[in-house]
């Protein structure tokens, strides 16, 4: 009977949710879950755990979106066990949507089982996804991923990297960077150490200066980097001497945070007056 | 006179008018493989020895349209006549035969001055030869019904013979004075300098179409050739000395070994002259060789040098420009490029002459024995197996068919070497689709040699950063199978996770691991089943998938039930893989798989009876294990699916078992029989498992 009143748990979830389901089995409890304001269903646990093994793809679906707004991290156990089983193609993208939105690093695994993929989406949103956990702990994966062959997947790579707190992916980014990977740039102004700066000092004047202002841009409004090395990037630019070079200076005045040295800011104004005589 | 002498007189007046009447040059009523004619024929002819001839190149330039000629030995132009060029010209002895406009043209080499012309008369110049002393030149309309020829002979600059015959005429050879010429595709005949026939072979088992000398012997031939001699006319399968090239394969562009000269000749500007063979004939124990074993192909910017039988080469020349003249001389080969230069290589495709005539030749013919003197210090060629790479990576779109001979060939060569060069061409996508797909089954098909270059390639991955590219894993991994060499799979299993791995080539791949039987591949092998099992819109994927199943079956044996299980029970699944996954469970299973099934879907069908569980709860759950909680109740389910509206021939039944047995759901499909199914399904008790595990099992109702 107990096994009874289980099933018929199970089904009343069933029965509220799916639409062609028509009848309930006589005796058992009414659904007591409710949409959620946003429209979602909101499952328990025990119910999404049930509805992930069903057979019918509308049921497992339901799961999966309701496993978004259940507020309880258990779900991803069961979401990632769940995937790891083997979903249709609209069904993984729908269980990766929702990693996405969970942002649990107890997905972190099956996301990097994910970055390798067949399919291209299911890889760009699985490093989205695991890019937007910030765990060092995958940041291997996130470099691994640098070299996809697909360029969404190289992007959210790099932007991942970029928010490591203390990443040592500095080659790995600037051979992206070289191969053309945008957010690569950006990546390299927030994680580049100051040993590492003359690296694009030795660059400036060979590659369009367009294409290193997000590294330029990144490492000027760091905290942790030190007014001499930011000064020298600074009479790098200047020494460039080209028009592109005293509109950027002109322009990374107004985004300087607040508290960037004066010595720093002064030689901005001065460098880009410079190179307007 | 008696009357006795009167008839004897009449006879001898009779034999001799008809024999007076049968030797007619050419005539049909000639006596045929006459010996002792022949015999002596052929001694004369052969009294005096190989001839030296001039060593020189007669060609045609359009711009200006001209004819030339061009001195080998001295390295300068002979002559250069503008004129309009109607048939490619030939160099026969001390003269340029030439079709001008509507006239044949005989030329001194020496300067281009007219010796002989004569109205080419609605005929095209079959050939043209010369031992130095006696000329012969043949023109004709070409055809073998109603055909219509001229034979010209000339002793020194005296014509001696130009008369036309009722008949075709093949290309003619010219030794010790005597003049041998093919005629009427089965006839070949030999003529004195006054074109008195003296003997005729009536040939067997090829066309009589050109004939040639070399090395003070005659042949003729057209497929292939016959030496002249008392048994030529028994034929090649009668003992006649007869050769054939016998390649495996057939030459592209397929040009002909000797000139099929009742044809119609190209065009002066045809790209067939850019196609060509060249050989010279060898006499050796008794058969008929070709000399250094070689045949040389030219095929516009590229020489083969190629053995007459199986599929090698011995090497391969490329030039910078087309080539339009190719002929081989006794200590190698002569080329001649529309660039107008001229190369000499010797036997080893080594070149020793190069110089430049100064003027671009659409076609030209050259009349060589042996190579001018050396002038070019080469290094040692390339070895045969980057000669060949080099040969089938020449980008230009024209060469593809003989690129892919050159594949071919390199698919001969037994090492590394040949094996990395075809995993590059495999790999390389900007390889055009014949040369590629030639090199990706020669290098499916290797059977030895070359374990290192399958595992060097199969070392690199693609990866954006490295620009690498992903190696052929299909046929990589199908030489690894053939050569059965294991220390191959641990690099084959690194592909199976990889993502660049084609889906066309996973079959292969996963052929390969069974094959090779790799223990380790088990973990990746069963996670690849879980992950895309359910994904498999591909036939390449489901077979791959299917191929899979039987490597975890082959390392796990009964580990890998719960694999299966999964699989098997999954309605995401395509019908194939399940039904795999349910053989492979029932194969696992010591019982034959229940009855009453008869409408279930292949995986239902073959899942068999649970195991005999010793004790406790079985690890998995089945669909035989619901079949048998059904059985007290499979009677009215039955009858649910007999009364449903739609009168449906089954229904499916899916229930999801906690696992102690509890049912967590029920659905059917269709959904009509589900308020019938449901209780009942709720009525009967299910097995748990050995760990507790959700499971969702299906099952067929049948009506």
């Amino acid at each position: 009977m107990v096994s009874h009143l289980k099933a018929a748990l199970a089904l009343s979830t069933v029965l509220a949710v799916a639409p062609q389901v028509q009848a309930a089995p006589s005796g058992k409890r009414q659904a007591t879950e409710v949409p959620a304001a946003d429209g979602a269903l909101r499952l328990s646990l025990e119910e999404i755990s049930v509805m992930l093994a069903s057979a019918n793809a509308d049921e497992v679906r339901m799961a999966i979106e309701a496993s978004a707004v259940l507020g309880s991290r258990d779900v991803s156990p069961l979401l990632a066990e769940r995937v790891r089983a083997g979903l249709p193609p609209e069904l993984l993208d729908a269980a990766l949507d929702v990693f996405a939105v969970l942002n649990d690093p107890q997905t972190g695994d099956v996301l990097s089982e994910l970055s390798r993929h067949r399919r291209v989406s299911v890889r760009q949103r699985a490093v989205r996804a695991l890019a937007a956990l910030k765990r060092p702990e995958y940041e291997p994966v996130l470099v691994r991923a640098l070299s996809d062959s697909d360029a969404q997947v190289r992007e959210a790579a790099a932007v991942g990297l970029g928010e490591l707190p203390k990443s040592t992916s500095f080659e790995a980014l600037f051979r992206a960077f070289d191969r053309g990977v945008n957010h690569a740039g950006h990546a390299l102004g927030k994680v580049a150490s100051e040993s590492q700066v003359p690296r694009f000092l030795e660059i400036l004047g060979r590659v369009p200066l367009t294409s290193l202002i997000p590294v330029f841009d990144g490492l000027l409004s760091r905290r942790d980097l030190s007014e001499a090395t930011k000064l020298r990037l600074v009479a790098a630019l200047a020494e460039l001497g080209t028009s592109e070079a005293r509109g950027y200076l002109e322009g990374i005045m107004q985004k300087l945070p607040s508290d960037t040295p004066a010595r720093v800011r002064k030689a901005v104004a001065e460098a880009a007056a410079r190179i307007a005589q | 006179m008696t009357h006795a002498h009167t008839l004897k007189l009449a006879l001898l007046s009779l034999a001799l008018l008809s024999g007076c009447a049968g030797r007619e040059s050419f005539s049909s009523t000639f006596p045929v493989n006459r010996r002792d004619d022949l015999t002596a024929a052929l001694a004369r002819a052969k009294q005096q020895g190989a001839p030296q001839l001039p060593q020189v190149i007669v060609g045609v330039t359009e711009q200006p349209s001209g004819v030339f000629a061009y001195d080998l030995s001295r390295a300068r132009l002979l002559f250069h006549h503008r004129a309009d060029i109607t048939g490619v010209p030939f160099p026969a002895g001390p003269f340029a035969v030439v079709p001008e406009g509507d006239a044949l043209h005989i030329r001194r080499l020496l300067n281009g001055d007219n010796v002989f012309d004569v109205s080419l008369d609605g005929m095209h110049l079959v050939g043209a030869a010369s031992d130095g002393q006696v000329t012969a030149v043949v023109l004709s309309t070409g055809g073998s019904m109603g055909a219509r020829s001229r034979l010209i002979v000339l002793n020194g600059e005296q014509v001696t013979v130009n008369r036309t015959v009722d008949r075709h005429l093949g290309g003619p050879a010219v030794l010790g004075g005597h003049v041998f010429v093919p005629h009427n595709r089965v006839h070949f005949s030999i003529l004195d300098v006054q074109g008195t026939e003296l003997a005729r072979i009536q040939v067997r088992e090829d066309v009589a179409s050109q004939a040639l000398t070399f090395d003070n012997e005659v042949y003729f031939g057209q497929a292939g050739m016959y030496r002249v001699d008392e048994k030529t006319a028994l034929g090649a399968s009668g003992g006649a000395l007869y050769f054939k090239v016998a390649r495996d394969e057939k030459l592209p562009g397929q040009p002909a070994f000797l000139p099929v000269t009742a044809e119609p000749p190209p065009a002066v500007n045809s790209a067939v002259h850019k196609v060509s063979l060249s050989f010279l004939p060898e006499l050796r124990d008794g058969s008929i060789g070709l000399l250094g074993d070689t045949l040389y192909m030219m095929f516009y910017k590229q020489l083969y040098a190629l053995p007459p039988v199986g599929s090698s080469a011995h090497w391969v020349y490329q030039t910078d420009s087309d080539c339009v003249g190719v002929r081989a001389v006794a200590d190698g080969v002569l080329l001649v490029e529309q660039s107008g230069t001229v190369r000499g290589l010797d036997r080893d495709g080594r070149p020793t002459f190069a110089a430049d005539m100064g003027l671009a030749p659409v076609v030209a013919q050259v009349q060589a024995q042996v190579l001018p003197p050396a002038n070019v210090q080469a290094d040692a060629p390339a070895p045969l197996v980057m000669q060949l790479v080099d040969a089938a990576m020449n980008p230009d779109a024209r060469l593809v068919p003989v690129r892919a001979l050159a594949v071919n060939m390199l698919a001969e060569l037994e090492d590394d070497a040949a094996t990395s060069a075809l995993v590059e061409l495999c790999q390389d996508r900007e390889t055009p689709e014949r040369v590629r797909t030639t090199a990706c089954v020669a290098l499916s098909k290797r059977k030895s040699g070359g374990t290192q270059a399958i595992i060097a390639a199969l070392t690199r991955h693609a990866d954006f950063l490295a620009q690498t590219k992903a190696p052929p894993v299909g046929p990589l991994a199908q030489a690894a199978m053939a050569i059965g060499d294991t220390s191959v799979a641990p690099y084959l299993l690194s592909h199976v996770a990889d993502p660049e791995t084609p889906t066309e080539e996973l079959p292969a791949l996963m052929l390969a691991l069974k094959e090779l039987a790799f223990a380790e591949a088990a973990g990746p092998i069963a996670d690849f089943l879980r992950l895309y099992h359910a994904e498999a819109d591909e036939q390449p994927m489901v077979d791959a998938l299917v191929l899979a199943i039987d490597i975890l079956k082959k390392l796990q044996g009964a580990e890998a039930r719960g694999t299966f299980e999964l699989i098997a029970n999954d309605p995401f699944a395509p019908a194939g893989i399940r039904a795999a996954a349910g053989r492979a469970l029932a194969e696992l299973s010591p019982t034959p798989a229940p009855e009453a099934q008869a409408d279930a879907t292949p995986a239902e069908t073959e899942a068999s009876e649970p195991e005999p569980e010793p004790a406790g709860p079985p690890e998995y759950r089945t669909t035989a294990h619901v079949e048998q909680a059904l059985r007290p109740v499979i009677v009215k389910l039955s009858k649910c699916v007999r009364e449903a509206p739609k009168r449906p021939n089954s229904a499916r039944l899916t229930v999801v078992l906690d696992g102690d047995g509890e049912v967590l759901a029920v659905e059917t499909l269709p959904p009509e029989v589900k308020p019938c199914v449901e209780p009942l399904v709720l009525s009967v008790p299910f097995p748990g498992n050995k760990h507790g595990r959700r499971e969702t099992l299906t099952y067929t109702i049948p009506r």
